[in-house]
């Protein structure tokens, strides 16, 4: 955890010196000191421990970001924010307000990353800030015993948890509402909006192809986007005990930990955002035009991982990945 | 202890046994059988044996890493000892155990059944032989001749340390 929450938190103490300190004479104009302050400080709070970082700079200001957002592309015009979520748009990846590159921040690593970092240790990162007095990063992670909420969900011979919080809805989707592409891909169309189906038995190597029409569809969201999961069967909803898998299985993709089920079995917890990730490498690497594998579409999403060839997961069996 | 007085008499000497242990030392192996040979682990590494569990499959992991199980509430991983060495794999059945292994964290070594616990002297064991290419012997820490039989004894840390458990396709990483 230490390794984890390091450079995030070097970054945050990088960004109050750099972005929220002014410099001398605005904070003699404002009346404060000459040396700014930055206030480190971390406590326990129900369950959670808390990092805050504080300091007595100008503070964030939302409109100054909304304007900065809607220049990127990642607020339409118009739209109504409120200043929480002004203050959550330096999260957005390719979001910087630093114009200029110094020697203490502005590197290029975004605040994406630093929240990135901070939600794979299951944790959430608050904003506080006040216009012309500064403002709180507060940084809350859970104590190592964490009990999360989750659907039991079963792919094969093998049960999987998700967290219910990524869960938009479950539905068992109408032929009508699948739309393949290539044969290889397919896109689900619930209300007018198209999600990309990972098939999870072909993904995982635990089963083929089945077609969703006779299984269960999980939409599962993550930071950016949505995706519908492919499962044979919802079994229920269940509370359990996050376990760690060890460091044996670092750099597992998809799978974000374990928990031992009701029989005593163990039961892999899912990663929505890993699984969007290696779903779409398996796809990217599978149709061999890696050229452009960040690709973006116009919305500034990454482009649809469907549109690519065929899974080298399902490589052996040519048809698994096929619609019949 | 028996295999050791054994060991002993065939070196014609029992006493010498005593003055061995100041020149080289007995370890103790703990020996099982793999598809009809005969392998051993040093048992300071081994933390206990168990019966097979219920596995549950891990995706993204070699084939011989059967997945992980629940050793009372530890989420260890599991490999399987035939798969790794590519000998025939088997089904599971009541005498297949788990041994589980402590290197610095736990882990499973599925094997078809154990044997016995033998003292095996330092200069009964002998360096693996050269078999050539078609066998990895770097997972050997050598031969051991007990009581006319030998058994090859394996260097666990290599064997489950050296492992990479996630298989992520070169391709995909970059």
């Amino acid at each position: 955890m230490i390794q984890q929450i390091g450079d995030p938190l070097v970054h945050m103490v990088r960004n109050a010196v750099d972005h929220g300190i002014e410099p001398l004479d605005a904070r003699r104009a404002a009346g404060k000191s000459d040396s700014g302050n930055v206030t480190l400080s971390a406590f326990h709070s129900g369950g959670n421990i808390v990092v805050e970082i504080t300091d007595d700079g100008k503070g964030l200001d939302p409109n100054a970001l909304i304007k900065k957002a809607i220049e990127k592309g990642i607020v339409q015009p118009g739209e109504r924010l409120s200043d929480e979520q002004a203050y959550n748009l330096i999260f957005a990846p390719g979001f910087s307000t630093a114009e200029v590159v110094t020697g203490v921040s502005g590197r290029g690593v975004g605040m994406d990353v630093v929240r990135r970092n901070i939600e794979n240790l299951r944790g959430k990162c608050d904003i506080v800030s006040t216009l012309g007095k500064g403002s709180t990063f507060s940084i809350r992670l859970p104590l190592t015993l964490a009990i999360i909420d989750g659907m039991l969900l079963r792919v094969g011979s093998e049960r999987f948890i998700i967290q219910t919080i990524a869960v938009e809805q479950a539905l068992r989707p109408k032929p009508g509402q699948i739309t393949t592409v290539q044969h290889s891909g397919a896109v689900l169309n619930v209300r007018g909006r198209l999600i990309p189906l990972v098939p999870l038995g072909p993904l995982f190597q635990l089963g083929e192809y089945v077609d969703p029409c006779n299984a269960m569809v999980v939409i599962a969201q993550y930071a950016s986007g949505e995706i519908g999961l492919v499962v044979d069967e919802l079994l229920g909803q269940q509370q359990v005990v996050i376990k760690s898998l060890g460091e044996r299985f670092e750099g597992l993709r998809g799978i974000s930990g374990a928990a031992i089920l009701g029989d005593g079995r163990v039961g892999l917890i899912l990663d929505v955002l890993g699984i969007s990730l290696a779903y779409r490498d398996s796809q990217i690497s599978a149709c061999g035009s890696r050229s452009n594998p960040l690709a973006m579409s116009s919305d500034g999403s990454p482009i649809d991982p469907v549109l690519c060839g065929e899974s080298p997961m399902a490589a052996h069996d040519t048809n698994a990945m096929q619609l019949t | 202890m028996e295999a050791t007085t054994t060991i002993s008499n065939k070196q014609n000497a029992v006493s010498d046994h005593c003055s061995d242990s100041t020149t080289g030392l007995d370890t103790k192996y703990l020996t099982f059988l793999l598809a009809g040979e005969e392998y051993g682990f040093d048992i300071l590494k081994v933390r206990e044996i168990i019966g097979i569990l219920d596995i549950t499959i891990v995706p993204q992991t070699p084939s011989f890493v059967r997945g992980v199980v629940n050793l009372r509430g530890k989420v260890i991983p599991v490999i399987d000892l035939r798969s790794k060495f590519n000998l025939p794999l088997m089904e599971y059945n009541d005498k297949t155990c788990i041994i589980v292994i402590n290197v610095g964290v736990l882990m499973g070594v599925i094997v078809d059944t154990v044997q016995e616990v033998y003292s095996i002297h330092d200069n009964q064991i002998e360096d693996p032989p050269d078999l050539g290419a078609s066998v990895d012997s770097s997972y050997f820490l050598g031969m051991g001749k007990v009581e006319g039989s030998v058994k090859i004894l394996l260097d666990i840390d290599r064997i489950i340390s050296s492992e990479q458990l996630v298989e992520i396709g070169a391709d995909v990483d970059q």
